[in-house]
């Protein structure tokens, strides 16, 4: 019996004003999540954001240096066993033993988690076409990921904690591990926290979404308001105008001429109202999709850094 | 029960569900009483979050379209018919606009159009005798 | 770059710039040395002495030509380049020759030239060549088979000792150049031809053989019971990673020794100087294995590096229990490897029985230090440094023995300073007893601390500290009795019995990892 630290309305992971510095760098600024019990968060950034040093922290392997982190309430790095125990963590670097074959691997594993189902383990083993007998190293890529995905599911983690699972896996791995996480959660109270680069993915499987650039968290939230609050308007202008039209919440601005398409946050009536005062109408308006916003969000960032010549 | 979604269509994920199997109660392929997967299974057919089909599933209890009966699932709601016919319109409603404007591209006219219908309707009734 | 053959000397070179500084250092050591010599200093000689084997050792280094990482082999990346293998194999070889020569002549004009005239240069010169050869071509073909590989370079390493020594004493010098001119082209040959089969991806085990070996594999190695706790399962990963191979070589080394010298003692009657020899090497031998197991044991089960891999660092197991799994296979291979050293001694008993005339008793001269000795150097070694290497900080292997060097080299000035002042046998009893006081406050330190954290059960603690209890008695007790005859002073060796089990370490090793983990 696991004795549960948490209420069950509690979030499972808690990071509240997290900073970490690696030499002159700053890999976190001030970040401060919140994972809800028996949702799928998804994290999402550029390669550099900091969403790998964040996993880090959660698991352990990084002291925070300022802020703090619990899991299950309990402190990471002061209670390795009482947090790692009800973790399934899969990263996108495949660290197994190399030297081990994959029934050992298995019988290994097996020991670490009281909660580990022999029977569920055989028949994700089966599933996946993994050869007992085989040696890790002769695994391919996808082999090699399934192997991993089977170790983080079959003792039945309270959360399932993936670092980019997907990268560079062909799409029937890829579907194996939606499919891992959407049955996750649909079982009572597990938690699932993944960060990935593939954002129609988020798309599907997330309730919540965090978006991180430079270490700090931009965007927060359920990602249907994230995507109810963020609009893509085409406007047309009477006159082809002299500079880029800017709209205040426009995240990014593209297009020629005399029609121009804006990605921007916030209410759209006073969106409107503000095209309609720069003398434009607004001939198309729809939800951005997640990459839209995502290559808003990051793009805005490399184009405001630039010197302001043309924008 | 097939049904495809994109993300990136514009149209949020749990409206697709709805608008999908609408269509599909509508266009016959499924009829009242007949049950549609629960939650989890749909989910993971589609790979959507669970709470997606969830929120789907409630919508079309809400409009009428399926009803939940206690514990042994989700079915298409007997009183369906209305809703079918309505649905069945406006697929042929859909079809129709696309002709019309198809017609007004080639240049003929309303009456010529209404002709070929009932010539055609003939042809297909000597058919099936 | 000009020609392919300039890249790959340009890239060894690039890759190897540290080595060259070392390379550099240790020159700069030696020359100080001879500047600063002054006749019956030890220290110095045995400074000039260590720069010396550490120029050599990162001479082998540079030119092994082996890319690090997941596994060392011949870098296959250039499998993919417009050249053909025979450039391939001769650049690293050649300048791995000249390069030994050169460090090898170097030291010779500046130490040994002057000191001995009846160096054998030419001789050694072609011996040189033919164990870095040998050594390159034994590791780009064996780089897949790794037990393997160290058989058989134990055994190389066997063979190239007896060669040293028989140059030395100019006994067969005739043989033993005979010997090396057949070693260089079949060392040569067989490196080209690993590296042909490789690039062709023919270099395997036959896949019969492969098959054989497997079903072998299963049914002796097999384990088919799930295991009771995880600390067990993590023992069990140690054992099978880092304790196996290591034994096997050390039961194949003093088999080599032992019949080597047998066959020697045959030709030879002076059985005093060959006894002498036999416990010099066998300490030697011993010495060296325990230092290359120790960081073997230390390295990560997972990886093969020496940080902990993020397989490990995310088992939910505390760090205590990683670094005792450990220590405790630290322990089992310290005991099997005392048990291959008492068969090794029981065969050289039972062979001096047979062919002397004076039987060799315990009490002999030169078997009481060799035992000890042997004791000191499985034990000490195998746990001393694992809390430095635990905490992953230090990357590699080589740093960790120059550290180790160091501390050593330390240790030796405060014995010659001690011994000026008090007489050496002072000295050493003012150091163990000082030793002994700083292990204990120490491994207070240290369990409490371990214990206040959690990373190890009160139980645990309870039970080493009872184990080294009653160890420790045990070991003064025998050593009490066995130096009541002999020629060595009791309160000396007793004091070195209770330094022997590891105290101190073991609770620092759980802390080291700890801070290796989290980093």
């Amino acid at each position: 019996m696991k004795t549960d630290s948490s209420p069950p309305t509690d979030p499972v992971v808690e990071i509240k004003g997290l900073s970490r510095r690696f030499g002159a760098k700053l890999a976190l600024d001030n970040v401060s999540l919140c994972v809800p019990r028996g949702m799928v968060f998804g994290l999402v950034g550029e390669n550099g954001a900091g969403k790998t040093t964040l996993i880090k922290h959660v698991l352990g392997s990084l002291k925070a240096q300022s802020g703090e982190v619990s899991v299950f309430g309990l402190d990471p790095v002061t209670d390795p066993v009482g947090v790692l125990g009800r973790v399934g963590y899969l990263s996108e670097q495949r660290d197994l033993p190399l030297w081990m074959r994959m029934d050992e691997l298995l019988r290994y594993t097996q020991a670490f988690y009281p909660t580990w189902d022999v029977g569920y383990a055989e028949q994700l083993r089966r599933q996946f076409g993994l050869d007992p007998a085989s040696k890790i190293k002769s695994l391919s890529r996808g082999e090699c990921a399934k192997a991993g995905l089977l170790l983080a599911l079959a003792h039945r983690p309270d959360l399932l904690l993936f670092d980019e699972p997907s990268s560079g896996l062909d799409p029937v791995v890829r579907r194996d591990i939606l499919e891992a996480i959407i049955r996750t959660v649909a079982d009572e109270g597990r938690t699932v926290f993944f960060s990935s680069h593939m954002l129609d993915e988020v798309e599907r499987v997330s309730d919540h979404l965090a978006m991180m650039v430079n270490g700090k968290v931009v965007l927060c939230g359920l990602l249907d308001a994230v995507k109810e609050s963020h609009h893509r308007l085409t406007l047309r202008f009477g006159t082809a105008p002299a500079r880029p039209p800017s709209l205040a919440g426009a995240l990014i601005v593209h297009g020629g001429g005399q029609e121009w398409t804006v990605i921007c946050n916030g209410a759209l009536g006073e969106l409107i109202a503000e095209a309609a005062s720069l003398g434009a109408r607004v001939v198309e308006q729809g939800v951005p999709s997640l990459e839209e916003i995502f290559v808003a969000r990051v793009g805005a960032r490399v184009l405001r850094t630039q010197p302001s010549s043309d924008l | 029960m097939q049904i495809h979604i994109s993300p990136n269509d514009g149209v949020p994920i749990y409206l697709q569900i709805v608008n999908q199997v609408k269509y599909l109660v509508g266009s016959g392929r499924l009829s009242p009483g007949e049950e549609i997967p629960p939650i989890r299974v749909l989910a993971q057919q589609l790979l959507v979050n669970p709470n997606t089909v969830a929120r789907a599933y409630l919508e079309l209890e809400r409009e009428g379209v399926v009803a939940k009966r206690h514990g042994s699932g989700t079915y298409i709601s007997e009183t369906g018919s209305p809703l079918a016919r309505r649905e069945r319109l406006k697929i042929l409603t859909q079809r129709a606009d696309a002709l019309l404007a198809e017609a007004r591209h080639l240049d003929v006219d309303l009456d010529e159009v209404i002709k070929l219908f009932r010539e055609r309707q003939e042809i297909l009734a000597r058919s099936q005798k | 770059m000009r020609s392919p053959a300039a890249a790959i000397a340009w890239e060894i070179w690039r890759k190897n710039r540290w080595g060259l500084w070392v390379l550099l250092g240790s020159f700069l050591c030696g020359l100080a040395v001879r500047f600063f010599d002054r006749p019956g200093d030890e220290v110095l000689q045995l400074i000039a002495g260590t720069a010396m084997v550490v120029s050599f050792v990162v001479t082998f280094a540079i030119f092994s030509y082996a890319e690090s990482g997941m596994q060392m082999s011949f870098p296959t990346r250039t499998f993919a380049l417009p050249v053909r293998t025979r450039l391939l194999v001769n650049c690293p070889v050649l300048l791995g020759v000249v390069g030994i020569t050169l460090v090898h002549l170097a030291w010779v004009f500046l130490f040994l030239l002057p000191l001995d005239a009846g160096y054998p240069l030419g001789p050694f010169t072609l011996y040189w060549a033919a164990a870095l050869l040998t050594f390159q071509t034994l590791l780009w073909c064996l780089a897949d088979y790794p037990k393997s590989f160290v058989v058989v370079l134990v055994l190389a390493m066997a063979l190239f000792v007896r060669l040293a020594v028989v140059l030395f004493e100019n006994h067969d010098a005739m043989r033993a150049i005979d010997c090396l001119i057949i070693v260089l082209p079949v060392a040569y040959l067989g490196a080209r031809l690993g590296i042909r089969q490789q690039r062709r991806g023919e270099w395997q085990i036959p896949a019969k053989a492969q098959l054989l070996m497997e079903v072998a594999n299963r049914k002796l190695l097999h384990r088919k019971r799930p295991f009771a706790t995880a600390a067990q399962a993590q023992r069990w990963m140690e054992w099978q990673r880092n304790a196996v191979a290591p034994l096997i070589a050390l039961g194949i080394g003093l088999l080599v020794v032992c019949i080597g010298f047998v066959r020697l003692a045959a030709l030879d009657d002076e059985f005093g100087a060959i006894t002498w020899a036999w416990s010099y090497i066998v300490c030697a031998l011993l010495t060296l294995w325990a230092f290359v197991t120790s960081v073997l044991l230390a390295r990560d089960a997972s990886s093969k590096s020496l940080a902990l891999s993020s397989f490990l660092a995310t088992r939910p197991l505390t760090s205590g229990e990683l670094a005792f799994a450990k220590i405790k296979v630290a322990g089992r291979v310290t005991l099997v490897g005392w048990i291959i050293f008492g068969v090794a001694l029981f065969f050289w008993f039972n062979f001096f029985g047979l062919h002397a005339d004076t039987p060799i008793t315990p009490r002999d001269g030169a078997l009481l230090p060799t035992m000890g000795f042997a004791a000191l150097a499985l034990a000490w070694h195998l746990v001393g440094a694992l809390p430095l290497w635990l905490t992953g900080k230090i990357e590699s292997a080589a740093w960790a023995g120059l550290l180790l060097l160091g501390g050593y080299i330390a240790l030796g000035h405060a014995i010659q300073f001690l011994d000026k002042r008090f007489g050496l046998l002072v000295a050493l009893s003012l150091l163990f007893t000082f030793g002994l006081i700083a292990k204990i406050l120490i491994a207070v330190w240290a369990f409490s601390e371990v214990n206040r954290r959690q990373l190890l059960s009160s139980r645990t603690i309870f039970k080493y500290f009872a184990f080294w209890l009653l160890g420790t008695i045990c070991l003064v007790t025998i050593a009490s009795a066995m130096s009541q005859g002999g020629g060595f002073p009791q309160p000396l060796v007793t004091l070195g019995a209770a330094l022997l089990l590891p105290l101190a370490r073991v609770g620092l090793a759980p802390l080291a990892l700890a801070w290796g983990r989290h980093r």
